[in-house]
């Protein structure tokens, strides 16, 4: 299809830098509910409130508002009416995890439903509208591939999640409960997340830091891989154990593959400029690695589950999308600016300053090491310490991003 | 070949001027940037140039398909022109600073420039133009 390719297909500024400007600031929550929290194990309500101010509130948020923008430039597939499909999405987001994190806080089941309806309008609405231009797309690549199966799988796990969440509305908590709960993770992780950010690695990394494209072979591989493997897990989850350490060590070969293939690519890179950027995307791939080789070991020494949540979660992917919106939002202020007229304006470099940006991934990376060590060996004076840079590494990123904004809004 | 493969490796070729370009400039040596800039924007030039004298014209008399793209194009590549000219102006005054900072915001202008045209802009026009014809009128320029 290529009737996206009009003067009208980048979404207005404020469709997308909504969800930007938003995520770090549920980032923030997250690092205030750990610090005044009292309980660390991942299955106490506390710590389920708190994961989802980050899978929902800052994953979901960038993910969303980073696709609104993208689909027209990569596969020509243009969001209908992006600033009312933006507000409906975002809105039901905000209420959909408040009231969630209210509702396991208080343990009211009456907003575990509302919460429940409102998601689904949130993320179900989204994904349809998304879907429906990308299936329409001809001759699709295998990024497009790669993003309409995250976009399925993020389906099925929303509709595991629901399932979760009306269990604890019905305190109908059944011996299949932990079963359901490892494969909704698995489908947010991999199927989603994963394979969302392997299949936009493919594109960006060779653009914007001129390196060798990943081949056909290579983008084959991680995307049909993991979605294979993926079905290969819920075989495994309600069959037999012996078959998840099998998908376990398939998976991890697959993740290894992609964070080599990633670095590499990354390290002989023709553009060698120094940019915080990269190093972002460094330290996800490192903690890429981290986090496979902790979930590979971590049944055999008995290890718990909550520095793998920080490797994958906070290393991995809020790594990458931290140093993705220092190049997303300060080239939407430019575009934006530029494409209404205005010449006299500050270059993308000139927006955030790289020393704010280079103070914030030291803050990042060392909340993310404190984290680790605090969850791994349960010492909660590391954890409310990791806490408070955490809080101050997303106020400080949340303040560089509005910094790029208010320069478009001056400007206009 | 087709238009997509000649346009495409062009695009390549450009993008590998324009990292040796930055990283030369980067390490302060403004007269061998100088140099690898005037290439570098004289290539530029000339790719707009194979678009917008040979294909554009050609393909927008065929009716453009559902709808013609060639407008927006044209627009982008003036949103670089007036980039390169901010480049100009920095690297003549040996302003790093200033350099890398336009150099920057043309790459992510470019770039998204050039998937659009990779991913929808040339297919059409192999689709619906003679693409050896096509190739051979802009390498001939």
């Amino acid at each position: 299809m290529f009737v996206g390719l009009s003067l009208d297909q980048a979404p207005p500024f404020k469709a997308p830098l909504k969800f930007f400007l938003t995520a770090p600031l549920f980032a923030i929550v997250a690092g205030l509910l750990l610090l005044f929290s009292t309980e660390f194990t991942i299955h106490s309500p506390y710590l389920i409130a708190t994961i989802h101010f980050i899978t929902i509130g800052y994953m979901i948020m960038i993910v969303f508002g980073a696709l609104q923008q993208m689909l027209p430039v990569i596969a020509g597939a243009v969001i209908p009416k992006p600033v009312i499909v933006a507000n409906i999405t975002y809105w039901s987001l905000i209420i959909g995890l408040i009231s969630f994190s209210i509702g396991f806080f208080i343990y009211e089941k009456i907003l575990f439903f509302v919460s429940a309806i409102t998601l689904m309008l949130g993320i179900l609405f989204f994904i349809s509208v998304a879907l429906a231009q990308l299936i329409k797309v001809v001759n699709k690549s295998y990024i497009v591939y790669g993003i309409i199966v995250s976009l399925v799988f993020l389906i099925c796990a929303f509709f595991l999640g629901i399932h979760l969440l009306i269990s604890h509305a019905t305190s109908n908590i059944s011996s299949l409960h932990y079963d359901f709960a490892t494969l909704h993770y698995n489908f947010i992780f991999f199927g989603f997340l994963f394979l969302l950010i392997a299949s936009v690695t493919f594109q960006v990394v060779p653009m914007f830091w001129v390196s060798a494209d990943f081949k056909q072979n290579e983008q084959k591989i991680i995307i049909i891989g993991t979605a294979i493997l993926l079905a290969f897990c819920i075989v495994s989850i309600f069959t037999n154990y012996n078959l998840y350490l099998i998908y376990k060590i398939v998976m991890s070969g697959v993740l290894l593959y992609f964070a080599y293939t990633t670095i590499y690519k990354l390290k002989n890179r023709r553009r060698k400029l120094q940019d915080y950027t990269v190093n972002f995307y460094f330290s996800s791939m490192i903690f890429l690695i981290l986090g496979t080789f902790y979930w590979l070991i971590m049944d055999i020494f008995n290890l718990s589950f909550e520095p793998l949540a920080i490797l994958f979660g906070l290393g991995f992917l809020m790594s990458l999308f931290n140093g993705m919106l220092y190049k997303i939002v300060p080239f939407l202020t430019w575009f934006h600016l530029n494409s209404q007229g205005k010449f006299n304006i500050p270059t993308m470099r000139d927006m955030i300053p790289s020393s704010f940006i280079k103070i914030q991934f030291y803050l990042h990376i060392v909340s993310i090491i404190l984290f680790f060590f605090g969850f791994l060996i349960n010492l909660t004076i590391l954890i409310k310490l990791a806490s408070i840079i955490f809080i101050i590494s997303n106020t400080l990123f949340f303040l560089n991003l509005l910094k790029s904004a208010n320069i478009y809004k001056t400007n206009l | 070949m087709t238009i997509t493969q000649f346009m495409t490796e062009d695009h390549r070729a450009c993008d590998e001027q324009f990292a040796q370009l930055e990283n030369i400039v980067d390490q302060g040596n403004f007269d061998g940037g100088k140099i690898m800039w005037e290439e570098f924007h004289a290539h530029m030039l000339k790719h707009f140039d194979m678009e917008e004298k040979v294909m554009f014209p050609q393909f927008s008399e065929t009716g453009g398909g559902h709808c013609d793209p060639t407008q927006v194009m044209i627009m982008e590549h003036d949103q670089m022109r007036q980039l390169f000219s901010q480049m100009q102006t920095a690297i003549d005054a040996n302003d790093k600073n200033g350099f890398l900072g336009a150099s920057e915001t043309l790459l992510f202008t470019m770039q998204q420039h050039n998937m659009k045209e990779e991913q929808m802009m040339y297919t059409m026009a192999d689709d619906t133009l003679d693409s050896s014809k096509i190739v051979e009128e802009m390498q001939a320029l």
